[in-house]
């Protein structure tokens, strides 16, 4: 609003201090309240870049962590599956031996029928049947060589087992002699 | 560090009320409004001092405020050194002129050669010079200026007490201001004592009727007490 005193328009705020003192005050006042608010953000704003910055650390360190221990877990399912793993391979390999063990035996009973049976006949008496794996071990005495390569040959001809005189040893004195056959089993052309 | 304290609580509490003052030859008044609700103001005190000088020095000035104002409610702020002064200054000491400004130039350009003016008007050098300038219609401007010796004087003295000079202004404009919102104008200026005075807080008068009265009680000892009150109600 404009009024006029003797002829002469006048605003309603005249004050002569408003320059060039005031004006300097007031330009004061503002760089001091620019400054201070720059200040402010300033420290507003390195504040949320610290906060920032150390949340962001906080979770690189959360998912490091998180990622460590997927790493052991995926870890020990791999170990876990190569134990289990493992006790597959052994326990089938068990079955194996055990199955062939179990053919073993079933096979040392005929094996050891004709045995008794040829050794009757050929006066050879047997003092010990063992195997070891797929490798068997008749041993006994005979009353000379022959009589243990006559057997020999009917295991040959009545189970298929190639057998081979390992030892001969002839007991002096006593008319027979000790002896030690050896033969692979199972073997080609052996019967079952 | 108290100070800065101090400073800040100045800063968020509502700013006091200015002490109006206004004198001419022989007599100087001083103003405190009171609000008596939204839109009025009671003059709350005036005092009248008989002084003898003629020409006004900032010393003469100030002490005539602090000697002259011993006023109870106002003691307890003139001892905490809270006292805002707004001074209505004399016309005789006043300078005022036009300045059209060419084209659009820039406002500091032409305050710059304001302040020029000014200087050479007010006599003093262009670094002392106290102006204000405001644009009117088609870069016509309106300037006013005192002597910022004077004016210095009176803001270094009166800060010696701890208060503080926050508006100078023509007596005529602060006449004018207070006049405008007198409740019953012309009629309360002849009919009732200045403690009795109201304003409102906006203008209610016509610019012209204010000015018609002016001229009958702008010299007088009721057109100082009206500018006193012009400054206090202009704070």
């Amino acid at each position: 609003m404009r009024h006029g005193i003797g002829g002469v328009t006048m605003n309603p705020a005249i004050n002569l201090l408003r320059y060039p003192d005031g004006e300097r005050r007031e330009l004061r006042r503002w760089a001091w309240m620019a400054l201070g608010a720059g200040v402010l953000l300033g420290t507003l704003g390195m504040q949320l870049l610290t906060w920032q910055v150390q949340a962001r650390l906080e979770l690189d360190a959360l998912e490091h962590q998180r990622e460590q221990a997927r790493r052991v877990a995926i870890s020990e399912q791999a170990r876990l599956a190569k134990v289990q793993q493992e006790l597959h391979e052994r326990r089938l390999r068990w079955q194996e031996q055990v199955s062939h063990m179990l053919g073993q035996q079933a096979q040392a009973v005929p094996v050891w029928q004709l045995l008794a049976q040829s050794g009757v006949q050929q006066g050879v008496s047997f003092g010990r049947l063992q195997w070891s794996g797929d490798r068997w071990t008749l041993q006994g005495q005979a009353p000379d060589m022959s009589a243990v390569v006559r057997m020999r040959d009917e295991l040959l001809v009545r189970q298929g087992l190639r057998s081979e005189l390992k030892t001969w040893a002839t007991v002096v004195n006593a008319g027979s002699g000790a002896f030690q056959l050896e033969w692979t089993w199972p073997s080609a052309g052996a019967k079952p | 560090m108290r100070q800065l304290a101090r400073k800040l609580w100045g800063l968020a509490r509502p700013r006091p009320a200015p002490l109006g003052c206004a004198w001419q030859e022989g007599a100087m008044v001083g103003v405190r409004l009171q609000a008596l609700g939204k839109r009025e103001a009671a003059a709350y005190g005036v005092k009248t001092l008989s002084v003898s000088a003629h020409a006004w020095g900032g010393e003469q000035l100030a002490q005539g405020l602090v000697t002259g104002l011993p006023w109870q409610p106002l003691q307890a702020e003139l001892n905490a050194g809270k006292v805002q002064v707004a001074l209505a200054c004399p016309q005789a000491w006043v300078a005022c002129g036009e300045y059209a400004a060419e084209g659009t130039g820039k406002q500091q350009a032409v305050l710059a050669d304001i302040q020029v003016l000014a200087a050479q008007a007010v006599g003093e050098d262009y670094s002392q010079v106290c102006f204000d300038a405001q644009e009117g219609a088609a870069g016509a401007w309106r300037w006013w200026a005192t002597s910022g010796h004077w004016v210095r004087q009176v803001q270094a003295d009166l800060k010696s007490m701890g208060w503080r000079l926050d508006r100078v202004t023509p007596q005529q404009w602060a006449q004018q201001h207070a006049l405008s919102r007198l409740e019953g104008g012309e009629s309360s200026l002849q009919a009732r004592p200045p403690m009795d005075w109201q304003f409102s807080r906006e203008p209610q008068h016509a610019p012209d009727k204010v000015l018609e009265w002016l001229q009958t009680w702008g010299a007088t000892a009721q057109g100082v007490r009206l500018a006193a009150c012009g400054m206090a109600l202009a704070g």
